[in-house]
This record gives C-alpha cells, structure tokens and sequence, in this order.
C-alpha cells in the first residue's frame, strides 16, 4: 500500500510548526501505524534527513506513550484502540492521512509529535493515591470488597494515562482522566479515609494546569482506547460537591489550600 | 573481583529476619541526609524509591521515558505469585520456595529465594492496601488461579492488566512522595553511566533527553533498577524503548554481568507477521489454563483446524506430559513447540506456529464465561492478527520475553561496585535458569519495597562516605566519556539506520543462541557479532544534533550497547556447556529430549568482569549449594 | 483560599452552577408555559392573568423575577466565561477536524444556541414584559383597566416575521434544551446507568412539550390574528 502522509513538524516548544508531506511506499497492510512511521523515519535518516520524533513503548495498547492524532481522531478512527494497535488494514491504498500531536495548553509540544503530558502527573501527585506505608498494611482479605465495587474500580483504573480524552476533548479538558483515578480509589474501602481531599486536591490542580471546562460533550469516552465511561465524571461531580460544600473542616482548609 | 555473596547464617527459613535485627540502622534524623539515586521507575525502581522516600531518604528518581506510570512492567498481564494459601490447596511459603528453585532449574541462591517466598506474603497485603483492584469473588475475597507451571493456585491477578495495576498502586506512592517533596522526580532522563569515586558508586551521568543537555548527580548511593535486555534480540515481548545501556555501561565499569546467557522464551505469543514487526505480542500464559495446545498429526496437513478431526490432531503437551499438560513450565512449552515446527507439523502460512483452541472451553463454560476471563487478550489477538478467536483456535509461537540474567548482586543486592544496587529484572535474579510464571512482578517488589528499604539503611550505616559534590574529577571523566560516545555516534555519517544492525543482532541471537544452542552455532555467532558491530560504527545514520530532542540518537546509543552485550551473552552460553532451565545446550539432552544439567560442572552463577570492548570478558563463579530443596532433574510428566 | 470561594472558582463549581441555574429557568419555563395556555381561553382569562400577576401579586413576583433574572446572568456569564477559558485551553487548533462520539454536532452548539436566545430575551422582554406596562392596549372587564395582552400577542404574532423569529427561537431552545438538561444532570452528578435511560427521556420529552408547547401557541396565535 501507498499513502501521502501529512506530518507535524515542530522544532520546539516555542517555535511554530508546520505540515512536512512525506510519501509512504510499499506499506504492509498487516503494519501498524507506528510500524509504517518508523519505515518513513528509517527512509529519511537513509536519506540525511531527520526523523518526525514521535513517541511509543510498549506498542500494545498498555503503557499509554504513543499518542497521535490521525486525521483528526485521536489514535485513530478506531474504537477502544491505541495507535500502536492501529493497522494499516484499516486505510485505504493511495489515502492522505494527516498526523498531529495532542494539542492542549497543559500538554506542551516539545517537538513534532511529541506533547509533554507531566500535568497528569501533577494531578496524581496532588492526591491521586493512598497513603499506606510500606510494611503497615493488614491482611489482604481482613477487608473484603463486593465483587461489584472491586470490578468498577478495576474498570476506571484500566485508565493507561495517554491523554487522549484530554486531545479529543474540544475544550482540552481532563476530567475523564481524573475521574478515572478517583473513581477507582473512591470505589475501594481502603480509599474512603482520603476520599474527600482526595478529589478536592486534584480538581484544583487540574484546573491549576490549564485544562478546560468539561462540557459534557463526550469526545473523551468515544476516544479512549480503554473506552472508560463518562459516568465517572458524574461520580466525580457528585463527590467534588459535596466534598467541597459539606465535607469535614479539615478537608476544606486544606482542599482549598491545596 | 571477589564475589561474596553475604548470605547471612542460620537456619534457611530464619535468615532474613535474623537478618533484619542485625544489621545496623540509620538514626532517622539522618536519614534525610542520605541522597540516594533510583534510576529506573518500574515496578521495582517506583516501589524502592516510594518505600525510601517514606523511611525518610532524599531521593532522586530517574527514567527515560516522560512518566514513572510507562515503564515497561506495565505491560505485564498475567499475576503475581503469594504463598498466601488462601484457597488452602497446600500452599506454604516452602512451597512456593521450592517450585521457584526447582522451576529454575537450581541455578538459583536458594537464600535469596526463601526471602522470596517469605515477602510474597506482605506484597499482597501492601499492594491492597494502596488500592490495587485484585480479582474478588463474590464474598469480597481475593481470587487466585494458577499459573505457569505451578500445580497450586497462589497467582493473584487484575483481569488481564496485573502489572499494569500493580505498578499503578507503586507510582502513586512514589506521586504522593513527589508531591510531599522526599522524592525529586527526573523524567526523560537517560543514563548514560555510573560515576565511581574511589571506587564506590557516587552518582550517575544522564542526558536530558529534550535537551540534550548532559547532567551529573551524585550521591550516597546508586541503585539501578533499569529493567531486563530482551530487547538484544531485536524481536521480543518487551518495549521498543527496552535496553541494556544502563546496566553494561555499569558493567563496563566493573560491575560483574551474572549468567547473560539465561533468557526466557515465553510459549504464547502472537507469530511473527512479517519483517516489518517492531515487537511481539506476548499472549499471557494464563489461556493454558483452559486453550489446547496441538498441531496436526501429520506434516503438511494444510486444512483449516475445524476440518482436522481429534483423532489425526496431535496435544503433543497433554501427551508428554500427563500431569502436568498444557501447564508444563515455559521453557518446556516453547523448547517442544520449537520441536513440532522443526519437524514440519507447525501451522500458519510460515509453518512457524501451533494452535491453542479453545473451543473445548467454550463448549464446557460458554463463550460468556471465556469472554470474562480473557476478554482483553482475544480482544488484542483479533486486533492484531484479523482472526476472531473465539470462532478459529489461536495461532501462537514463542518470543522472547524476560531475562534472568543481570548485574550480579549480594545478598544485600549490591553489585561488585561497593554503593551500586541493582533491583527487579536488572540484576540475576532469583529465577535461576528458568523464571516461573507470576514470579518477575513478585521478585521486582520483594526488592523494590522490602529488601532495598532494609539493606541500603545497613550499607549505609556501615560505610563512611565522604562528601562528594558533582565537581569531582570522576565526574568531569564520566560526562567526557558520554559525550565521547554520542559525538562519535553523530560522526559516523553513514546511511543505514541503527535499526538495522540491531535487527541483524536479533537474527543471529535468535538464531544460534535462542530457544536451542549448539557449540558450532555459538562460534558461528561469536564471530558473527564483531562484525556487525565494525559495520555500525562504519555505515550507521545518526541524523539530527546532539543537543536535541533526537529519537535516532537514542535508538543509535541503544544498539551499540547491544552490539557489545550480545557477545557477551553468546560467550556465557558457549562457556555454559550443559543445559539448564531456558538455557538448552543440544549437546546435553536426555533420552527424552529434556534438559540434561551438569551438577558436576555447572551448579554454579557465572559472573563476568569486563576487560574492554574487543577483549576477552574474566569469568568467576559463585558456586551453588542446595541444602534445602535437593539436587534432582526435573520432571514434569 | 475560602474553601467555598474556591468551589465557585473551580471548573466544576461553576459547571454545577451552571446547571442549577438552567435547571431554575427551565422549570420557570414550565410555568410561563402554562400560563400561556391561558391564550386558548379567550381574551379576558388571559387578561385577568396578566393582571394578577404585574399587580395582585406583585410583590412575590418582583422577587422571583429578580432571581430569574440573576439565574440567567449567572448562566450566562459562566457560559461565556467558560466558553473563553474552553477556547483558550486549547490555542492551537487541529488542522483535521474530526469526531469519534455517537450523536449530536446541536451538543457543541451551546454557544451559539446561547448567544441566539439571549437576542431572544432582548426582544422578548421589552415587547411582554415592560411592554405589558406601556405600550399595550387597555381593556376594561367591570370597569376594571388592565392591558389587553391578550390582544397584543394576537396582534404582533400576525406578522409572519414575527411569529417565525419566534419558532426559529424556541426550535433552537429545544437542541440548547436538548444537550443541556441531561449536560446539567451530568455535572450535578446524576448519572446511573440503571436509570440514564428514564433521564434521557424524560428530558426529550420535557424539552418537546415547552418547545412543542410554545410554538403551538405562537402558530395558533399566527392564524387567530389573521382571521
Ligand atoms: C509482556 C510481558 C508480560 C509479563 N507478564 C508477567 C506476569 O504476568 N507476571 C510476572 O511476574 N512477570 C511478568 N512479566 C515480567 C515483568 O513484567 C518484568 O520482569 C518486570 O516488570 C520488570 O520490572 P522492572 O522494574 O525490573 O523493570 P521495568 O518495568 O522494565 O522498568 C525499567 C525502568 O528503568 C528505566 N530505564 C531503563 N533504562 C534506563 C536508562 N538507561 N536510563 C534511565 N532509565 C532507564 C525505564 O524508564 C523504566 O522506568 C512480563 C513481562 C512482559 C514483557
Ligand atoms: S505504545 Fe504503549 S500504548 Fe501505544
């Protein structure tokens, strides 16, 4: 297969960027997207020229590194699907295929295809956790958890921190992200004595990082490659409020401080 | 090089708590004062430097990739072991001790292993403890399956997404101490070299991989946790950003490289496609719990596996091995499935893979219940390959996927470099020959939130340490001899990408000293490797600055790590003349062409000293004593 | 900061405060509905409803339109707000434009909706609400001088510009509806699957009965004028 590929070519963080069309032969349809990238980016360090820079690790679809925008989509015109685990099946023969990085404020470029997306980890430093030392912890059957509860915990930590709700999002925001993470703690009894500054602290510190508004429009859930659900957000909603209007005093003072 | 391996007195199963009460501690006002350096975010690096940070050390955490959450135990599917006996199938901490030295073909410190078993217990706890959603049953209790080779269930497990879980529930704690200020995060980081004063581990070199920029940070002591090299052959289940460059470039230093040739070959992976493939697919191993394994009978049998009737299909693993079937140890599985291809009965249009068909299990527990359990993983084979397996059995083939060899390191985990740790899948670890399935997740947090947190307080405590600051001579050195490095990389100006040559690696490693070696086929490689390396440094392409972001750069300093390190790995198992765990020497088989080891001669780790790039490595060895779990071949019919 | 200060500050605050105060105009809506249906029964109910409320009970009503009207401030101001804050979180736009969610462009139209119904309330307002003060003509039922609003809506609804203005206007308060009840549910928190389904139509259908609602009075009116 054939393709003319439109590619984001971006010194640095502040230089502006611009589209380099690259053309991609004898493709294989069983490639990935990323296979096909690095065939392009091996053609032109033959040729003296310097590779688009982009990001990948584990090329399974689990470590969240890779993240593109192809015509226009977030990972891809697939469904539940990381653009490591996009094949060149899914193009047609001779197709123009345009190539972003994820654009937001809080996801700085810092060249081509590559998007700095340290905010994330900002918003888990500020409470995205449980404190439990080392060595401290009970049994791990003294607390039992409803099946029920454990398996939608497990279903909004299956969030693998790509940023793609957040690029998808027309206002930029990261609420899904940050909904996953306090869903899946909120729904554990282990994540019940920090659950109130828990989401006060990192709803501050997303909203510190230049993420946008959610306007419920849901471009977040339809782009996640692990197509986790809006209803976390609304859990998230439910928990900020009242946290924040009637939580304890404790929780107030330092949320607000945080 | 003297290789002690500190193993505490005492009976087997009290070393490490008689351990604990007597090594010496630091005062806790002190320990603030100890910077210590984790280079390295997995599940073993995030764990040490969370668990430090919150005994109060300063830590500086480095990693290259642009968050601690990337590291590549994430990837990890199928569960960790814990004699935790909870379903009280005869389970032990004994048990689990011994299946782990039997499993590894007793090419492993059985001290190291008990304090294995003994921590296996506290792991589960901890990890609950921070939220890491575990498979429950209906009362609310933990779940367990068995896994891999073991005949008791002990394997805890989050869907298919075990490792991804547990690392989560370790970079959140290591988050919560970044955001508390104990711990200075360094992401998009790559190191470049350990930094030795006097001859004790002092700090590291890094290169700012936006920047370019070279930075040096000292400290009291180094701990590298920069997970396994299986990514030597080019083709494996690890990430593409997998290495070896941290630890060879400690090695280069004086640290000595333990059993290089110990490499896993995992049974269950998606066949290779085509050459374009940048990685292989592991497809975890828990569908041998319920997936068949068979060929056809008879060469060349090219009809579709639904036409094949039972009688003319061949359950080669059920067959040989009664007892234990589809569930027969790793190296087992791949080294018979190598054997059914070679004899012409693989399937698949290479010939090069064998079915695992679960249509009995759907038969006998319905597709819903099929769905539930492996859900994600026919999801991703269906993505992959364009064949719905839930309609047409699986085609799998093994790959390379995890490497027991490392950084030799003591009982302490310290390597030969006095101050310099190695932690998880970096150094030789505690899998011997074979690692046992579930157990690499277990072994990385054993050292990473147990082990580390106790011993380095003891080195630390006993050692005097100088003030160092980066404006050390060793310093100036290290920085000159890492820019040396990228600037003769830049220089070369060739035309053929570094990929190349390391796919070129790959296919020698693969094939002369992958899942079956021959004394001729290691020469041939031994000779093989040199050459390609001279043909890197005369014709590889490094386009771009060095003062850049520049991902052909970090691919190009990768592949010549390994142009060194694969020769080192061919030489150990040409030196290792007996077979053992995933290490199969053709000329040591039994009758049954099973692994034949060499107690006499090889009951030892054989740890290498480096002595130059194009010299010959020194071999020691530290020989291995079994009095627990006796000396017997292993058996699994 | 105040921890309360810093709830109305916060992206989710203000969301929440969005949808209470759309929630309060919507059922204000409702109401006004109903009273509307007054039309159909002839000129002097009508009338006399008009009357009770600018004059009987004029003092309960002042209040409450003053908090209708600082819940439409309110609502508006945040949307614009947001709106602003929205655009500038992402300053560079992507080239492809493109959309992977299942339904609805009229969700990414609130904006717009918005901007058009508060056109609407400007010539709403002054034309209903002061204009029923002023420029309306009088009736008299027992000597007792109201405004014949009732005589008015006839009137101005017989302009086939007029009463097109105002479908147009009630067919966009139903996609702003359409998108914005259940938007405001979702940042109130109320989202469960087990009952999503029932929210979802309720809200279709509340949203067809004020819209269907107001734009059968105006066509009705439209064609009473004429005769
Ligand atoms: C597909 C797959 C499935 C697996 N499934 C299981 C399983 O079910 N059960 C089980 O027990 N084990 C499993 N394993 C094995 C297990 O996941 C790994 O052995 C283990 O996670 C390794 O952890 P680690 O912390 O040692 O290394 P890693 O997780 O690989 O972390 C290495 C860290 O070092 C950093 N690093 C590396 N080099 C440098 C450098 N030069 N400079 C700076 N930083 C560097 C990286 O950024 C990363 O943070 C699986 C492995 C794979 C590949
Ligand atoms: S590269 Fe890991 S998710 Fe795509």
């Amino acid at each position: 297969m054939n393709f003319k590929l439109r590619l984001w070519r971006q010194k640095d963080r502040t230089s502006p960027g611009s589209f380099q069309e690259v053309e991609a032969h004898g493709i294989s349809p069983d490639m990935s997207f990323l296979e096909m990238l690095d065939e392009v980016n091996n053609d032109m360090i033959r040729a003296g020229s310097e590779p688009v820079a982009f990001e990948s690790d584990c090329r399974e679809g689990i470590c969240g590194t890779c993240s593109l925008v192809v015509e226009g989509l977030p990972h891809g015109p697939d469904k539940g699907t990381t653009v490591c685990q996009l094949f060149m099946r899914r193009f047609l023969d001779g197709q123009t295929i345009s190539v972003e990085p994820w654009r937001a404020k809080a996801f700085p470029i810092l060249k081509d295809l590559v998007a700095d997306r340290a905010a994330f980890d900002d918003i888990i430093a500020a409470g995205g956790f449980i404190s439990a030392k080392t060595g401290s912890a009970p049994d791990a059957n003294g607390l039992p958890v409803p099946k029920k509860d454990a398996d939608t915990a497990m279903d909004a930590a299956a969030c693998i921190g790509c940023g793609a709700c957040v690029a998808a999002c027309p206002n930029a925001s990261a609420m899904l992200f940050v909904a996953a993470k306090v869903s899946h703690l909120g729904h554990l009894p282990q994540g019940q004595p920090e659950r109130e500054r828990r989401v006060v602290r990192m709803v501050s510190k997303m909203d510190e990082a230049g993420f946008g508004n959610c306007s419920n429009r849901y471009e977040c859930e339809a782009a996640c490659p692990k197509e986790i659900s809006v209803e976390h957000i609304a859990r998230m909603n439910r928990d900020y409020g009242v946290s924040s209007l009637f939580g304890s005093e404790r929780v107030r003072a330092e949320g607000g401080a945080g | 090089m003297i290789l002690d391996s500190k193993i505490p007195p005492g009976a087997m199963a009290d070393k490490w708590t008689d351990y604990g009460f007597n090594m010496k501690l630091v005062n806790p006002a002190n320990k603030r004062k100890h910077k210590v350096i984790v280079v390295g975010t997995g599940l073993a690096g995030a764990s040490a430097a969370a668990s430090l940070a919150e005994k109060g050390y300063n830590v500086h955490a480095f990693t290259f990739q642009d968050s601690p959450r990337r590291a590549h135990s994430i990837a990890a599917q199928g569960g960790i072991n814990a004699a935790k006996n909870y379903p009280g199938d005869g389970d032990s901490i004994h048990r689990l001790f011994y299946d782990t030295v039997k499993g590894g073909d007793f090419r492993a410190r059985e001290a190291n292993v008990h304090r294995l078993a003994e921590i296996s217990l506290k792991i589960i706890d901890h990890c609950v403890a921070l939220g890491v959603p575990f498979a429950r049953e209906y009362g609310g209790l933990l779940d367990n399956r068995s896994f891999g080779g073991a005949q008791v269930s002990r394997t805890f497990y989050a869907r298919g997404q075990t490792g991804q879980q547990l690392l989560l529930g370790a970079y959140q704690s290591l988050m919560r101490q970044v955001g508390e200020g104990q711990v200075k995060l360094h992401t998009r980081r790559e190191m470049l070299d350990v930094v030795l004063v006097d001859g004790v581990a002092r700090g590291i070199i890094v290169r700012d991989l936006v920047t370019g920029r070279l930075e040096r940070h000292e400290a009291d002591a180094v701990i590298l946790a920069t997970g396994g090299y299986g990514r030597v052959f080019y083709l494996s289940t690890n990430a593409a950003g997998c290495n070896v460059t941290a630890a060879w470039r400690a090695h280069k230093r004086g640290a000595a490289f333990a059993n290089p040739c110990f490499t896993q070959i995992h049974p269950t992976c998606v066949p290779v496609a085509g050459d374009h493939q940048s990685k292989l697919t592991l497809m975890s191993e828990s569908l041998r719990n319920d997936g068949r394994v068979w060929v056809p009978r008879t060469a060349g049998d090219k009809r579709p596996p639904h036409d094949i009737p039972e009688a003319e299909r061949f359950y080669f693993l059920e067959e040989k091995y009664p007892s234990f079937g589809n569930l027969v140890p790793r190296d087992v599985a791949s080294r018979n499935a190598k054997q059914v291809c070679d004899a012409g009965l693989g399937v698949g249009e290479s010939g090069l893979s064998v079915y695992l068909d679960f249509s009995d299990a759907i038969k006998r527990l319905g597709e819903g219940k099929i769905r539930e359990k492996y859900g994600n993983l026919f999801h991703m084979y269906d993505k992959i390959t364009d064949e719905n397996p839930y309609q047409v059995p699986m085609r799998i083939y093994p790959a390379v996927h995890y490497t027991m060899g490392g950084l030799w390191v003591d009982y302490n985990l310290m390597s030969t470099i006095p101050g310099l740790h190695v932690l998880g899948e970096a150094n030789f670890s505690d899998h011997g020959a074979n690692r046992l399935g579930a157990s690499a997740l277990m072994q990385g947090l054993a050292d990473g939130y147990f082990v580390i947190s106790q011993t380095l307080g003891h080195y630390l405590a006993s050692t005097s340490l100088p003030k160092v600051t980066t404006d050390h001579a060793a310093f100036a050195e290290a920085e000159h001899d890492a820019k040396a490095h990228i600037d003769r990389l830049l220089a070369v100006k060739g035309n053929v990408p570094a990929v190349e040559f390391h796919r070129r690696l790959g296919k020698v490693l693969w094939e002369h000293c992958g899942m079956a070696r021959n004394e001729a086929g290691l020469k041939l490689a031994l000779q093989e490797i040199p050459k390609i390396r001279a043909d890197f440094w005369n014709n590889v392409s490094v386009t771009g600055a060095g003062g850049d972001l520049n991902i052909a750069l970090e691919e190009a300093g990768r592949v010549a790590d390994f142009l060194e390190f694969g020769e080192l790995m061919v030489r150990d198992a040409l030196t290792r003349k007996e077979s053992c765990g995933g290490h199969f020497r053709e000329e040591s088989q039994t009758p049954e062409n099973e692994a034949l080891r060499d107690d006499e001669n090889f009951c030892h780790v054989a740890a290498w000293e480096f002595t130059g790039v194009d010299s010959e490595p020194i071999l020691h060895k530290e020989p291995l004593a079994f009095e627990e779990v006796h000396l017997t071949q292993r058996s699994y019919k | 900061m105040n921890p309360i200060a810093a709830y109305f500050r916060s992206s989710i605050g203000r969301k929440q405060l969005m949808g209470l105060s759309g929630i309060y105009l919507y059922i204000f809506l409702l109401i006004h509905l109903v009273g509307n249906i007054g039309l159909l029964m002839g000129p002097e109910h009508f009338n006399q409803y008009g009357y009770l409320l600018t004059h009987t009970l004029r003092e309960i009503i002042i209040p409450i339109e003053f908090s209708l009207l600082a819940a439409f401030l309110l609502h508006l101001g945040l949307g614009f707000k947001l709106a602003a804050e929205n655009r500038a979180a992402r300053p560079e736009r992507y080239a492809v434009k493109a959309s992977k969610a299942r339904s609805g462009a009229y969700r990414g139209w609130m904006m717009l909706t918005g901007s058009w119904l508060l056109l609407f309330v400007i010539v709403h307002m002054p034309h209903f609400r002061f204009g029923a003060y002023r420029v309306a003509p009088i009736a008299n039922y027992d000597g007792l001088e109201m405004n014949d609003l009732y005589a008015e809506a006839l009137r101005s609804f017989a302009n086939p510009w007029f009463t097109g203005f105002y479908l147009l206007s009630f067919a966009l308060l139903f996609t702003h509806l359409a998108h914005g009840v259940q938007s405001s549910l979702q940042s109130l928190g109320v989202n469960h699957p087990r009952y999503n389904t029932g929210f979802r139509r309720f809200s279709w259908a509340y949203a067809v009965v004020i819209c269907g609602g107001f734009a059968a009075l105006a066509v009705w009116a439209h064609f009473q004028g004429k005769i």
